[in-house]
């Protein structure tokens, strides 16, 4: 893609990947569906999930799978505000660009 | 390469992380590659790059939040990311070996001011000492005053058993008697009980004074 994916914009798609489970979801997973929407590489996930884990923002959890323990991460209240908090600051911003693209009212 | 030569790999490169990043780390691209399956393994592995690039990855952004929260802007981690994964000499790779917390930073400048006021510190030591010592002796000083109450009522009452001769006098110094001792009596055991409360309130008051600074926070 011709546009970078920041920081912010990285921790927000990730939250909204595991939102989206509401039993929670597994770093395999995640990364595949994070990479279905945009271009990272496979290693740029763990600490992005790493950081929002030690941010209070996600959750872990394991449970027997296959006959082994999978780490499971969940969105905790705290990571859904944050979540809210980057949609509308997406909505807004996207308004905004939209706006001087096409040349619409408000710019 | 397969799975486990990579995770011995990757769990080699991270040494020098607290154990506990490195083993969460481990355990994540351990469940990841089997969740991968044995089918995808090699190109999950190829498509995730070099143990080295992983372990990169993984130790720039550990230690670029760790060491400023504040600047997370997207420029910044990308520079960052960008020279930690080209640049892996041995200076760079040096410099991240120590993982310097802050909390023990904390409890270095907590050492290096109390060495550095350390007559002030001494007197205030010695003041904490003579402060324990007077709480710790006041409560057997307190059993013994009851238990000598105690015994002078006995003593009284004997006197008492002495005067018998003049029967008032004798009844009046009995009854006085009997009545210091019971009075004697009800203090030392009330006290002692009091002792068996009191100690072992403040023996843990005590020792979570003392783990409180290493214990405190965790970081």
């Amino acid at each position: 893609m011709v546009f970078n994916t920041g920081a912010a914009l990285l921790d927000a798609i990730v939250l909204a990947a595991v939102s989206r489970e509401d039993e929670g979801t597994y770093g395999y997973k995640i990364t595949q569906d994070v990479r279905r929407v945009i271009d990272v590489s496979e290693s740029t996930l763990y600490p992005v999930l790493r950081r929002l884990q030690k941010d209070e923002c996600l959750e872990v959890y394991d449970r027997q799978f296959d006959g082994r323990n999978r780490r499971y991460y969940k969105v905790t209240s705290r990571g859904m505000a944050q979540l809210n908090l980057y949609k509308s600051e997406w909505k807004s911003y996207t308004h905004k660009i939209n706006a001087i693209f096409e040349g619409g009212a408000g710019v | 390469m397969n799975r486990t030569e990579f995770l011995a790999e990757l769990e080699r490169l991270l040494e020098g992380m607290p154990e506990e990043e490195r083993q969460a780390a481990v355990q994540y691209y351990a469940d990841y590659l089997a969740d991968a399956g044995v089918e995808n393994e090699a190109d999950a592995i190829r498509e995730l790059g070099s143990p080295e690039k992983v372990a990169e990855t993984i130790r720039a952004d550990y230690y670029g939040t760790e060491f400023n929260e504040e600047d997370y802007d997207q420029k910044d981690y990308m520079e960052r990311y960008s020279r930690s994964s080209s640049d892996s000499g041995a200076e760079d790779r040096a410099g991240q070996q120590k993982p310097w917390t802050s909390g023990k930073i904390k409890l270095l400048i907590v050492l290096l001011i109390i060495i550095a006021v350390w007559p002030v510190s001494l007197g205030a030591a010695v003041a904490v000492l003579a402060v324990a010592a007077v709480v710790i002796c006041f409560f057997p000083v307190l059993a013994i005053a009851a238990a000598a109450v105690m015994l002078s009522g006995g003593f009284v009452f004997v006197l008492g058993i002495a005067l018998m001769f003049i029967p008032a006098a004798g009844m009046i110094v009995v009854g006085v008697g009997i009545l210091l001792f019971v009075a004697g009596l009800i203090a030392t055991v009330g006290v002692v009980k009091l002792c068996t409360i009191v100690y072992p309130a403040m023996l843990r008051g005590f020792v979570n004074l003392c783990r409180r600074p290493f214990y405190g926070k965790a970081v």
